[in-house]
């Protein structure tokens, strides 16, 4: 994996992390705060400033640290959760989201600092936190040994953890230097410098093991000169999870301290480290007496304890074992009930250690036989892996494909006469359910798209003066990711545009009766195959005699024109009409809804408006589940077989004499309960031989469109309805209009697919012509 | 071969520990959270763990914590990796039971040379 993809991961968790955090806070923001709710935020802000270290983004690491530490003070309860301090984190996390487009697409670089500093001063604001904490008990099960606090200086010069030396390595230098200056006094001696490590309780708890780093010390060229074995209890009293041994290296004046520090980088305040210790009495340097590591620490713990047996047997140092017989001991006279005075400082007797119990090793492997088989497959319930969406395309498409071969086999075996075996339909309900799994990937719930809308209506109420809570209901709802990529746009377009059209100023509500504070509805539902996704406000509605002017005046509608308040209000998605560019910048930026219809009509949907005036407006959404297969009415015409998508199909009748009007020579009506709509004969439109004519001995499908409203296509019969998958004929042949594609029926014919909005509205066009 | 095992909850977090770790030569398996972890350390050894503190489901104490009361793993190296850096949460850390102590961003040769350490 290249650093880039490794990025790339990065980017992707840092848009769900700012999703996340967006959800908390506005939930925050509506009073439910609980600790879920703001550890969640926390978690999302803190994994961003996590990876924006590891990747080197130093801006958006020192802003995520800034917006952590004020959000981490509210996580633990210190800063009281107020509308006031959740604005300014929802700010903060706007912010934070323009720092991570600055670090994936390059934008700009936000400037930071007001924030920051604001970020700063609400820590200042809070009750005196440092005096506080220590004393509230609650807030630590303070575990940590009072050892910590007997650390010697150079303890805390040698923290365990990587910052400080990552950060600068000269100032690391400096500091140790000065620390080593201290205890300066009988080093003279000896060349070289002295370090006594005694190893606290906590150093064999937690699976430490300090022989290995007494080991690796000695690689390093130090040389232990001194074992101290004073604290070591009488055998009675050994405890093998407790230390009881120090030690003292010396180690060549060459050496860099820093190279002897790191080996304690990562066990930190488990032991207690003394630089520049003096030299014990005794000790001469060419003497080469030096002790031998493993047997100090193997040694006085092989008490005849029973139970201490078993330990020893398994530590992973082969020697030792035969050697632990009390009488074996070098220098310990254990049982000092005195703590005699040594020239070792730090002489308190330290609840002391001894053997440092290395069980691990053997159990680690002895499991080692049955592990490496399994991977890490074994983690829980909502794991997840990201696939390469090419791939998942492909899938899909295939599957697909398996599904026409079902149906176009099933049609075979029909014909044979064979088709009422069982096989079959178990295949049959196989590859639905392929389907149906393959569509389920693709599938993500809608809030993704939601999740934005609150930033941008904070934008927008900044921008506009007025005042909107947003509502949302069905987050869940899961639509193909395609769809909700695509969503977006014309889902912002409508957002701004019911804040900016819609709803009215405070002042004009209050004076309208209504609450200042207008509510914007964002709601997603699946209803029979599709998903209804609603935008709805209660603002003023459309104002239909300005739009009405408006399309008079851009030659869009006859001024002499009968229109019904339908019509009106689905003027503003006709193309040329926008209103939004010319009124502001904010509906859209210049772009119309017709755009927007468009948009939605790329995705195969379609878009319809309810407005009533000074109750608001309501647009809906009407999607299919997916793009890849739809559903569609096999129907014939003539010799042609076409598919009309069923996403346009109201109803299909054949209709009583009465109910056709003919409108002159070559136009029919039909009456459908008591409303008009034109009947389009396809066959004029696809060519088509012997079809019918006569509604009356005909089947009319009744279709919905954006544009030119109802209208009753005529066909011979209606065949079948089944799902299918749409061919583009553009990549195959060219586009034509009045179609929208082809697809491959289950008796291996290909049958168009009708694009049924163009060709109702041409027709209607071309017969409002020869009209 | 070592074989280190780590969690954290961050896809990218995880990446470039596999990438560190198995470019150092240890085997790597990896869980993304506690609740993981706990579940795939019941029937894996892993010569060290290596785990982040703020996670989803079960975070880095808790899971230490579990971790130190199972007779399986009691003796197990432990080392955080973390980006918090305050001496509470590390006191917090090495009462729950951590070997050591790990600040992110990661330096690989130190986060090895850690890993060597800590390994019986």
């Amino acid at each position: 994996m290249t650093n880039e993809e490794i990025q790339g991961i990065f980017f992707l968790e840092c848009e769900e992390a700012l999703t996340a955090a967006e959800a908390g806070l506005a939930a925050c923001r509506e009073g439910r705060h609980d600790d879920d709710t703001v550890n969640g935020v926390f978690r999302a802000v803190h994994s961003i400033k996590g990876g924006a270290g590891a990747f080197c983004f130093t801006a958006l690491q020192a802003f995520t640290h800034g917006f952590e530490t004020t959000l981490s003070d509210v996580r633990d309860g210190i800063l009281p959760i107020e509308d006031s301090l959740v604005d300014l984190l929802l700010r903060a996390l706007d912010m934070l989201n323009d720092h991570f487009l600055a670090v994936r697409d390059g934008a700009p670089l936000p400037d930071d600092a007001a924030l920051l500093a604001e970020l700063a001063a609400v820590l200042v604001q809070a009750p005196d936190v440092a005096e506080e904490t220590p004393a509230a008990p609650a807030a630590e099960p303070v575990v940590a040994e009072p050892v910590v606090a007997e650390t010697p200086a150079a303890g805390d010069d040698l923290d365990f953890d990587l910052d400080s030396m990552l950060a600068g390595m000269a100032l690391d230098d400096v500091d140790l230097e000065a620390a080593a200056a201290a205890p300066e006094a009988a080093q003279e001696t000896v060349p070289g410098w002295t370090l006594l490590i005694r190893p606290l309780d906590a150093a064999m708890a937690n699976g430490g093991e300090p022989i290995l780093l007494l080991r690796e010390l000695e690689r390093l060229g130090g040389q232990c000169i001194h074992c101290d074995v004073q604290a070591v209890p009488h055998v009675d009293e050994i405890d093998t999870t407790e230390s009881s041994l120090a030690w003292t290296f010396l180690f060549p004046e060459a050496l860099d301290r820093k190279k002897v520090e790191e080996v304690f980088d990562f066990v930190g305040d488990d032991f207690q480290l003394s630089w520049d210790v003096p030299v014990p009495a005794g000790f001469s340097a060419e003497a080469a007496s030096t002790i031998d590591v493993a047997e100090t620490i193997e040694t006085p713990a092989p008490a005849p304890v029973a139970e201490a047996a078993p330990v020893v047997a398994i530590a992973p140092v082969a020697e030792p074992v035969a050697e632990v017989k009390p009488t074996a001991a070098a220098p310990a006279p254990a049982p000092a009930p005195e703590p005699v005075v040594t020239p070792v400082p730090a002489a308190q007797a330290e609840p002391v250690a001894a053997q440092p119990a290395p069980a691990p090793a053997a159990a680690a492997e002895a499991a080692t036989g049955d592990k490496g088989a399994a991977p890490a497959a074994a983690t829980g319930a909502s794991q997840s892996i990201r696939i390469d969406l090419f791939k998942l395309d492909r899938l899909i498409d295939t599957v697909g494909e398996l599904v026409i071969a079902q149906a176009m086999m099933a049609q075979r075996l029909a014909w044979a006469g064979t088709a009422a075996v069982e096989e079959l339909a178990t295949l049959e309900s196989l590859t639905r359910d392929i389907q149906e799994s393959a569509m389920a990937i693709r599938a993500q719930p809608i809030g993704s798209v939601f999740s934005r809308v609150p930033r941008m209506l904070r934008e927008l109420q900044t921008s506009t003066g007025k005042r909107v809570r947003l509502e949302m209901q069905g987050e869940a709802t899961e639509l193909d990711k395609t769809v909700i990529e695509r969503l977006g746009e014309p889902l912002t377009h409508l957002i701004r545009n019911a804040v900016d059209h819609g709803l009215e100023t405070p002042e004009e509500r209050i004076a309208a009766g209504k609450p200042g504070e207008g509510v914007l509805t964002l709601s997603a539902e699946q209803r029979s195959g599709r998903i209804l996704i609603k935008v709805s406000d209660d603002g003023k509605g459309i104002d239909r005699k300005r739009v009405l002017a408006k399309a008079v005046e851009r030659g869009l509608v006859s001024p002499e024109a009968q229109m019904s308040d339908e019509d009106i209000d689905n003027l503003i998605f006709a193309p040329g009409f926008s209103t939004a560019a010319t009124i502001s910048n904010i509906s859209g930026r210049g772009v119309g809804m017709d755009v927007v219809r468009q948009n939605v009509k790329d995705l195969g949907g379609r878009i319809s408006i309810e407005s009533h005036p000074g109750k608001g407006s309501c647009f809906t959404l009407a999607l299919p589940l997916t793009l890849a297969i739809s559903d569609g009415m096999i129907v014939s015409v003539g010799d042609q077989t076409l598919v009309v998508p069923l996403a346009h199909v109201v109803e299909s009748l054949r209709p009583r004499p009465e109910e056709v009007a003919s409108m002159g020579a070559s136009r029919q009506m039909l009456n459908v309960r008591g409303k008009f709509i034109p009947i389009l004969p396809l066959l004029e439109n696809v060519g088509a031989i012997g079809a019918q004519t006569d509604p009356t001995e005909a089947v009319l499908v009744i279709v919905d469109t954006e544009s030119a409203g109802q209208a009753a296509l005529l066909v011979d019969n209606i065949r079948d309805q089944r799902q299918f998958v749409i061919k583009s004929l553009d990549t195959h042949y060219r586009p034509v209009n009045g179609v929208a594609g082809a697809t491959i029926l289950g008796d291996g014919r290909v049958a168009l697919i009708l694009d049924v909005d163009s060709l109702v509205a041409d027709a209607v066009a071309t017969r409002r012509l020869a009209a | 071969m070592i074989k280190v095992f780590t969690v954290d909850d961050s896809a990218s977090m995880r990446a470039l520990l596999l990438h560190a770790l198995t470019g150092h030569g240890f085997a790597v398996d990896q869980a993304e959270h506690g609740l993981a972890a706990l579940e795939w350390l019941k029937d894996n050894e892993p010569d060290v763990i290596i785990t982040d503190i703020n996670m989803p489901k079960l975070d880095g104490f808790g899971l230490i914590e579990k971790l130190r009361a199972d007779e399986r793993h009691r003796d197990r190296p432990i080392l955080v990796l973390t980006t918090e850096s305050s001496d509470e949460k590390k006191a917090r850390a090495r009462a729950a039971g951590a070997t050591g102590w790990i600040v992110k961003p990661f330096d690989a040769e130190k986060l090895a040379s850690a890993v060597r350490r800590v390994s019986h």
